[in-house]
């Protein structure tokens, strides 16, 4: 099916429907997203968060068309879960897929991207549960969260956490810094929001404020983690 | 060297032998207070592996990030291993028995006792197990954090911690320990 819609691409316009084409069967949408702004389906499994693809200065490689292909033959090794390797995508089609890429760059505006955000279900006794998302700053400037707000929320809470031989500390933060081009990772074990007096959903919102005066509004699931 | 090598030699006849894991800890008898308000006594236990850790339940992260991993500890080993009870140890006044009892309840794939008791008695547990615990007023809108220690000991019939779980130490080798106890 792959070889039959690239054999077929060749007509004017092509080369850029064949390489969305790839880049949907290959299942590069898993995890970077239909639209490719990194937002797929699988983004919140991994450690790093998948790159936003229409962001082509956000690219941890290289960004011409050469270097995206080189990209996806050997990834990127990124601890965990970075970008894995592809040497089994043939060359052509991986310069289908970077040219596919390339066609959707749009300039960022630097504005905080939050990401795969969740809340823990509120445990039986409890008004208190804890909130996990991921934050990637695409400008060229440090940016910090410095508060969170929900109406499912009466206050939340910056928390960050440290495990140290056994023992776990926990920490109030009046901000957390993003560098630029980096991102943070909230999560079960490290740092977390701490939604006090949650008033339960199947879903809520997140409204979330950056110091460069930026608002970022995300829906977050309720999860039950038992 | 050759001590090294002996050493060795000495570490593969006793993986062979599958002598009774080592003990890492002397704890003791002791003494709690169980979520049915019954007092708790760990020569209970007695014949029977168990899991233990000290935690709250106002804990927003670390505890449920650590029951559910301990729940799925739990589904992977299957049935043999919902004969080992989790003990869970709360180090915070707040938690008595009844809250202890509907808090745990949410977990129902662990077998759980929540325990609890006076101030010295829950003091002399978290000492046999060389762990710590502090309440601070932090002035989050939460009331009281507590730090303490978070791992997860695992004994064994004769009530030896013969192994202990960190937060980053896979769940397989959770659900591999309760499987082979």
């Amino acid at each position: 099916m792959v070889l039959v819609v690239s054999f077929l691409g060749c007509g004017p316009g092509a080369e850029v429907r064949s390489g969305r084409e790839l880049y949907l069967a290959y299942g590069c949408a898993a995890c970077h997203g239909e639209n490719a702004d990194g937002n797929g389906p699988a983004a919140g499994l991994s450690t790093i968060p998948p790159r936003d693809l229409t962001n082509l200065r956000g690219y941890r490689g290289a960004n011409t068309t050469e270097g995206i292909s080189s990209t996806i033959a050997f990834g990127i090794a990124e601890g965990r879960t970075g970008m894995p390797a592809y040497p089994d995508i043939p060359r052509r089609e991986r310069i289908a897929i970077a040219e596919y890429l390339q066609s959707l760059a749009k300039e960022t505006d630097g504005t905080p991207r939050v990401r795969a955000a969740w809340v823990r279900a509120l445990l039986p006794t409890q008004e208190t549960t804890a909130g996990y998302l991921m934050i990637e700053n695409p400008g060229e400037k440090p940016v910090a969260l410095t508060s969170v707000t929900s109406p499912n929320a009466r206050v939340i809470e910056l928390h960050v956490m440290q495990t140290k031989d056994g023992l776990m500390t926990m920490q109030q933060v009046s901000k957390i810094d993003v560098a630029p081009r980096e991102f943070v990772r909230f999560e079960p074990g490290g740092a977390h929001l701490m939604l006090i007096g949650f008033r339960p959903a199947a879903e809520i919102e997140l409204r979330l404020t950056f110091d460069d005066g930026s608002v970022v509004r995300v829906k977050a699931p309720v999860r039950d983690v038992d | 060297m050759s001590t090294k090598r002996l050493l060795v030699a000495l570490l593969f006849v006793l993986a062979c032998t599958k002598p009774k894991p080592e003990k890492l800890m002397d704890i003791g008898e002791f003494t709690l207070v169980d979520q049915d308000g019954r007092l708790f006594h760990s020569s209970s236990l007695k014949g029977k592996p168990a899991l233990l850790f000290f935690g709250y339940t106002h804990c927003p992260d670390a505890c449920p990030t650590t029951l559910s991993r301990v729940a799925r500890a739990y589904r992977k080993a299957g049935t043999a291993s919902r004969e080992i009870p989790t003990l869970f140890v709360s180090v915070d006044p707040r938690d008595t028995p009844d809250v202890l009892k509907r808090y745990l309840a949410y977990f129902s794939v662990i077998p759980t006792i929540g325990l609890t008791g006076s101030k010295s008695q829950i003091d002399a547990v978290v000492k046999q197990f060389g762990a710590q615990y502090e309440i601070h007023d932090t002035g989050s809108a939460a009331g009281p954090l507590v730090d303490h220690t978070i791992r997860l000991f695992l004994l064994d019939r004769d009530g030896d911690v013969v192994r202990m779980f960190d937060p980053n130490d896979d769940v397989n080798e959770i659900a591999a320990a309760l499987r082979t106890l």
